[in-house]
């Protein structure tokens, strides 16, 4: 705008006024009308300008810079999550240090050097838990002792812990070694139990304490079942066998006696013979004898250690026995590269998690579907959901029985087929009995620090298995179960009983050929229900499932269905093929009238079991 | 994950960046070569800063988060590549008039009285263009023949848009200046 008028105008006109004198200006004047159209002209002629074009060698050549360059640079979100990882192992030592009272113990590690010797050491771990300042290693499977087990290697400031763990992830034993002093047992720093009791105590009662602790290592995280353990000390004596002074500890289970023999000089347990109460009247259960380091191969009990440490031999050496402790060798700085290294390969090793607990973990029992997993003789099959536990405890029940008894913890990562994955472990209680029910604690990391998360661990977040929910249908009413109604079967293996079926209690269940080493489901095997009537029925679906077990495989593979109106003629009926969500469940078109309705298995198969937890018969509501 | 599964996801990602890529390139090589030869004056050498303009933005695809900004994350890419090589050469292009232009204007669509006015006109403008401070140039290039927006053009130079807004202004004004009365309303 150069028109003169048109400055004065805007001096001139009062404000508000302003833009609509000015629009009245620029239509008006002539100047301004010409020198507009000179810009829209100048806009036009620029936009108008032709463009350069490029030869025509020039896209393929920009084309071909994926093939020539490689691969593009990681993502900045990649070089975020290895500042986070740094971030989260910085604040880990950092509140380490400070929990730990560290800084106040020059003598002591930091955790950074825990961290650099646990990721010097990661060849043969598996997995590396922080606790605290306490790094639990989690040692790849090794055959020498048993088909299968792991080895756990706990060290901390204050020492070291091994602990066995076979085949069926059961805790075989355990040893803790106290770097300062050898003989003091504690608590380690993250409050996960260790063995607890002094050992080589004077008092029995003290020993006794220790065993049942020991055996309870975890459970005792439970408060509130620890009163329900019921574990009593029964009697205290001191023995002498063979030159040898042993202390007899008695401990009144709940469900049995048990007898620890222990030796007096070096507080180990020597043999745990365990009795039947006068209740059952059993007569003694079983003897072991502990024999420490001698089923084991040479050097297996020896840790590997990390280069930069010290080993110290012989802190027990009074007791004539040689426990090889570490001792950190040097402090290094946050920045020393050899940590950061160490972070790096932490943060690209795709089968190790780092778990960090900044103190007591918190344990809560699974939700609501994973209580009472009932699978009474078979293998606890558990499958950690949505969220990763640092460790599960598994506890039998026996429903009919008056105590709990504690399975030991099963230790997530090596416990289960990787991870996350099956707990399996095999539910027989003090007495030899089969549980009958099992509680699934898991100890939860959330709140108590940081981990991986699942996409960074290279893992799919798995999804909470699906349980079977059978309800009525509209129309329907849910006759089963009822009183006068008789299940009968080719089998009836105890406790798997036909009534299971019929009983109203999902837990408990039927099975044909119920036994580890039994053929499976066999074309023949048959499962009868008769309703002592006849009853007008829309529908019987069969339960495999139980609502308890999501995994359950035993499901009919063939299946036919006959049913009787009167009892002496059999008509066929139709059966829906079943499948792991899918029951077998026989429709009729209209409410029938049934006397009876027998099942019967037209496919063998192997090694899955036939199994009903319960049948649910449906009426017509009309 | 199994070593396949990593191959895999692995495979499928870099399948997955070429293709992001492509895109990128199919649609913005042709600006990106007529910004750079405006800015560098240099058909070779736009080309050239072409080709690493597209390298740096294949090294640094993963950075790309917002896909809606695509088109300034590019034009910043080459405006950069630019700068470098301004900075490593010391300003040293060739002129102007030099470039190897090919209209891409129908010559058919107008008579040839018409034609060659307007041909005349846009060989003014050109050269007023080109006149203008490198500043001035870089947005009338971004905004009128781009069709960056202001708000673009300003992610691009990295300034405020009120920056922007006034640089254009500027230059067209002093492009009216520089054409004089050769530009008269309703030449085009």
């Amino acid at each position: 705008m150069t028109c003169d008028r048109a400055r004065s105008l805007l001096l001139e006109t009062p404000e508000g006024l302003q833009r609509a004198a000015l629009w009245l200006h620029l239509r008006l004047c002539r100047t301004c009308r010409r020198e507009a159209g000179r810009m829209r002209t100048l806009h036009a002629a620029v936009e108008g300008l032709p463009r350069f074009e490029p030869s025509a060698d020039l896209f393929p050549a920009v084309l071909a810079i994926p093939q020539q360059a490689g691969r593009p640079q990681a993502a900045r979100k990649e070089r975020l999550n290895v500042t986070r990882l740094a971030y989260v192992l910085t604040l880990i030592i950092a509140v380490t240090l400070l929990a730990g009272g560290i800084l106040t113990r020059s003598a002591a590690p930091d955790g950074a050097t825990l961290l650099l010797n646990a990721a010097q050491a990661m060849d043969e771990v598996d997995t590396i838990h922080v606790h605290g300042y306490s790094l639990t290693f989690i040692t790849r499977p090794w055959g020498a002792v048993g088909s299968k087990g792991s080895y756990d290697h706990w060290l901390s400031p204050e020492g070291i812990r091994r602990q066995w763990f076979d085949h069926d992830g059961d805790l075989t034993w355990s040893t803790y070694t106290n770097v300062q002093s050898g003989l003091h047992w504690r608590y380690c720093p993250s409050m996960r139990l260790v063995w607890t009791a002094s050992i080589g105590v004077d008092e029995a009662r003290e020993a006794a304490a220790y065993s049942a602790k020991r055996y309870l290592d975890g459970q005792i995280m439970i408060d509130e079942n620890v009163d329900q353990m019921g574990f009593e000390l029964i009697a205290t004596r001191r023995e002498r066998r063979d030159g040898t002074e042993i202390y007899v500890v008695e401990v009144d289970t709940g469900g049995g006696r048990w007898q620890y023999d222990i030796d007096a000089a070096t507080g180990r347990l020597l043999a745990l013979h365990q009795y039947g109460t006068p209740e059952s009247g059993r007569p003694l259960l079983g003897e072991t004898q502990f024999e420490y380091g001698v089923a084991l191969p040479e050097g297996a009990l020896d840790f590997r250690v990390p280069e930069g440490w010290t080993v110290k031999e012989g802190v027990k050496e009074e007791n004539g026995t040689l426990v090889p402790a570490v001792l950190p060798g040097e402090d290094i700085a946050l920045d020393d590269p050899r940590l950061l290294a160490a972070q790096e390969r932490l943060a690209h090793a795709n089968d190790v998690r780092l778990d960090a607990e900044m103190g007591e973990a918190s344990w809560s029992e699974a939700e609501q579907a994973y209580l009472n997993v009932a699978d009474p003789g078979g293998p606890l099959a558990y499958t950690e959901p949505w969220r990763k536990a640092s460790e599960i405890l598994a506890i039998m029940y026996v429903r009919s029985g008056r105590y709990q008894e504690a399975l030991d913890i099963l230790p997530a990562p090596w416990a289960t087929n990787g991870w996350p994955g099956l707990v399996r472990a095999w539910c027989f209680d003090a007495l030899g009995e089969r549980a009958e029910a099992v509680k699934i604690y898991r100890k939860l990391e959330r709140g108590h620090g940081s981990s991986a998360e699942w996409g960074a661990l290279g893992l799919e977040q798995p999804t909470s298995p699906r349980l079977l929910e059978i309800t009525a249908e509209p129309g329907e009413v849910l006759l089963s179960p009822a009183p006068g109604w008789r299940a009968s079967a080719h089998r009836s293996p105890d406790p798997f009983r036909p009534e299971a079926a019929i009983d109203g209690d999902r837990i408990v269940r039927w099975a044909a050929n119920a036994s580890a080493e039994g053929p499976g489901q066999e074309s023949g095997d048959w499962f009868e229900l008769d309703f002592g009537e006849s009853t007008k029925v829309t529908r019987v679906v069969l339960d495999h499932q139980g609502g308890m077990r999501p995994w359950a495989s035993d499901w009919p593979r063939g299946i036919e269905a006959r049913f009787t109106t009167n009892g002496r003629t059999w008509r066929s009926a139709q059966v829906s093929p079943a499948g792991p969500m899918r029951p077998a469940t026989v429709t009729f078109d209209w409410p029938q009238k049934v006397r009876a309705i027998r099942f019967e298995l037209t496919k063998a198969h192997s090694p899955e079991w036939w199994s009903i937890h319960e049948i649910y018969v449906f009426g017509s509501s009309h | 994950m199994s070593t396949t599964a990593r191959e895999m996801a692995a495979a499928k990602s870099a399948a997955k960046q070429q293709a992001v890529f492509e895109r990128l390139a199919r649609r913005f090589y042709t600006g990106v070569y007529n910004y750079l030869c405006w800015i560098c004056r240099d058909a070779a050498l736009a080309e050239d800063l072409t080709q690493e303009t597209f390298m740096q933005v294949w090294h640094h695809l993963a950075d790309m988060r917002d896909r809606k900004a695509a088109r300034t994350w590019v034009y910043r890419i080459a405006r950069n590549e630019f700068l470098q090589h301004r900075r490593r050469t010391g300003g040293d292009t060739v002129a102007f008039e030099d470039c190897d232009l090919d209209d891409r204007a129908d010559p058919q669509a107008l008579s040839p009285q018409h034609n060659l006015e307007r041909e005349e006109l846009q060989a003014a403008v050109r050269l007023a263009v080109n006149r203008l401070t490198d500043a001035h140039r870089e947005v009338i290039v971004l905004h009128n023949l781009e069709g960056l927006s202001l708000r673009q053009i300003a992610h691009v130079l990295d300034v405020p848009i009120g920056t922007v807004k006034s640089r254009r202004a500027k230059a067209f004004h002093a492009l009216r200046d520089s054409l004089g009365k050769e530009v008269r309303s309703g030449d085009l």
